[in-house]
């Protein structure tokens, strides 16, 4: 079995009228590097709670590692999330023992490693960083993990260009080529030379799963071109 | 895992605990500097250090008071609001991702704040036996301070007599006096946690609204704890007819009468372990079933 991800009938209702994820069913294999994309609203980063536990389905089911989702799942899952979370009154290190204490696949001198190349001082606490800076000390984080999976939500979005090369060599540099890394985003042009293959979403639905040589090859145009194409307003 | 989540747990929350203990043991210093310093002046009503000492005394009172109140209300708040903002906020995302169970991280926020009330209860217990003792000892004559060690001695003795005579000498009267120190025992136990409970149960349920959530929340702490007294009277009133009426242990109507706060010490501890049970399995099943990260 090579399927690292099943996903079967994944529905997520808020209410009646807001269906965010509308049955999807998909099977992610091991070891690529797969783009999650689609335009706002079309329910990636739901279907991305759901896979880390942070949403309920309403219907369906996703087993990772062959584990419904719960503990087994999240000791092999990294999870970047859209959005700043750490408490800004820790100092890094003290995070980082936090992570050392709960992920057993996490490794201190990797971080630090990736935190020195940086020039970010472990003592310093986080509220002393911008929040560029603060996106980078969490991608750094996930990314000294050696998980089967790492879901990656928006991780360029919203910095400099520099910083986007930055997080995606860190990316490509610091996975393990037998994990999968799922990458959310809409700047499909940034990361599209790193993608394996990709999956279209709209309005919850799933449009579209194939790779990125499959896209160039039958449609002759870039992943960002046919995505412009498929989503045009 | 468990072990891991509160010594986090623990760490968070001490700094704040340690400063509301801290709060306590200056108010209890502060209030017996000024009964201390009333009792100097005591008798010279009229002279002006007596009348700035009966100031500053009435504003120390008032100031322990109101630390008293604030610890108790302020530890509550806290450890609500530290609940909501670790598990529902944006800081949820690094506790429910982490490879732990909902019961391990429920367990961890239950234990610690727990022990938290309990330190808190008992340093204004403890507070409030020192300032007694030090209105004691204000009140009374210079002599009779040196004697005070005995005459404590001397109390415990007739405590202890008295509750030989009275409960010791009659099975009845010894049922009494056990039920009353269990019943006061298992209050103090469980009053603290359930209520603690209460208010997690009631923040998370508030989850289940999509706005206004912390009204909500607020709302069902304020149903909850009316609906507790409710029913812990009438638990109360039900283990009271059920006795009178399997009357074997009860010889005559008072001892019955003696039994009645004991019963409602009795109805509320059982009415908080039921309910604590009932808001344990809540906050679980919308942890596990109905979370709703934003």
């Amino acid at each position: 079995m090579n399927d690292l991800i099943e996903i079967q009938g994944l529905t997520k209702a808020y209410d009646a009228d807001h269906v965010a994820v509308d049955h999807i069913d998909l099977k992610l294999p091991k070891g690529k590097i797969i783009g999650l994309l689609g335009p706002n609203g079309s329910g990636k980063t739901t279907l991305i709670k759901m896979m880390n536990g942070l949403l309920v389905p309403t219907e369906g089911s996703i087993r990772i590692s062959g584990y419904e989702i719960g503990t087994e799942t999240k000791k092999r899952v990294a999870y970047l999330p859209d959005r700043t979370y750490l408490p800004d009154g820790k100092s890094i290190n003290s995070i980082l023992d936090y992570f050392c204490d709960f992920y057993e696949d996490f490794s201190r001198e990797k971080a630090l490693e990736m935190l020195q190349s940086l020039h970010i001082d472990p003592d310093s606490k986080l509220r002393t960083l911008s929040k560029g800076m603060k996106e980078k000390v969490q991608l750094i984080l996930v990314m000294s993990r050696k998980a089967d999976l790492y879901v990656l939500d928006e991780p360029i979005a919203g910095v400099d260009p520099a910083a986007r090369d930055y997080i995606l060599r860190t990316i490509i540099n610091n996975y393990d080529s037998e994990a999968t890394v799922l990458i959310s985003t809409h700047l499909i042009g940034d990361i599209e030379k790193v993608l394996d293959e990709v999956i279209f979403l709209r309005s919850g639905r799933l449009l579209l799963y194939t790779s990125v040589d499959n896209i160039r090859e039958q449609h002759g145009k870039s992943v960002d071109a046919y995505f412009r194409e498929v989503f045009a307003c | 895992m468990l072990r891991k989540l509160i010594k986090y747990e623990w760490r968070e929350t001490r700094t704040i605990g340690l400063i509301l203990v801290g709060a306590i043991i200056l108010a209890t210093l502060m209030g017996v500097f000024s009964i201390y310093t009333m009792s100097l002046f005591m008798g010279d009503e009229e002279g002006i250090l007596a009348i700035a000492s009966g100031i500053t005394g009435m504003f120390s009172f008032l100031a322990y008071m109101l630390i008293v109140v604030g610890t108790i209300y302020g530890i509550l708040i806290y450890l609500s609001v530290r609940f909501y903002q670790s598990m529902y906020t944006n800081r949820g995302y690094l506790l429910h991702t982490l490879p732990v169970t909902k019961h391990q991280i429920l367990g961890s926020k239950i234990l610690v704040g727990t022990v938290w009330l309990y330190v808190i209860y008992l340093m204004l217990f403890l507070s409030a036996v020192l300032s007694i003792f030090s209105i004691v000892v204000a009140v009374a004559e210079p002599g009779v301070i040196p004697k005070i060690p005995d005459a404590v001695g001397a109390v415990a003795q007739f405590i202890r007599e008295v509750w030989i005579e009275m409960f010791g000498s009659d099975e009845g009267l010894f049922l009494l006096g056990s039920h009353y120190v269990v019943s006061l025992l298992l209050l103090a136990l469980i009053s603290l946690p359930s209520q603690l409970l209460l208010i997690y149960g009631a923040i998370s349920m508030g989850q289940l609204f999509k706005k206004y959530r912390a009204l909500w929340a607020l709302l069902f702490v304020m149903l909850f704890s009316f609906a507790r007294v409710i029913l812990s009277y009438i638990v109360s009133l039900v283990l009271m007819v059920g006795l009178s009426l399997g009357n074997a242990m009860l010889p005559d109507n008072e001892l019955f009468m003696m039994h009645m706060y004991a019963f409602q010490w009795d109805a509320t501890w059982i009415i908080g372990l039921v309910l604590s049970v009932v808001f344990y399995k809540v906050t679980h099943w919308i942890l596990t079933r109905k979370l709703n990260m934003a």
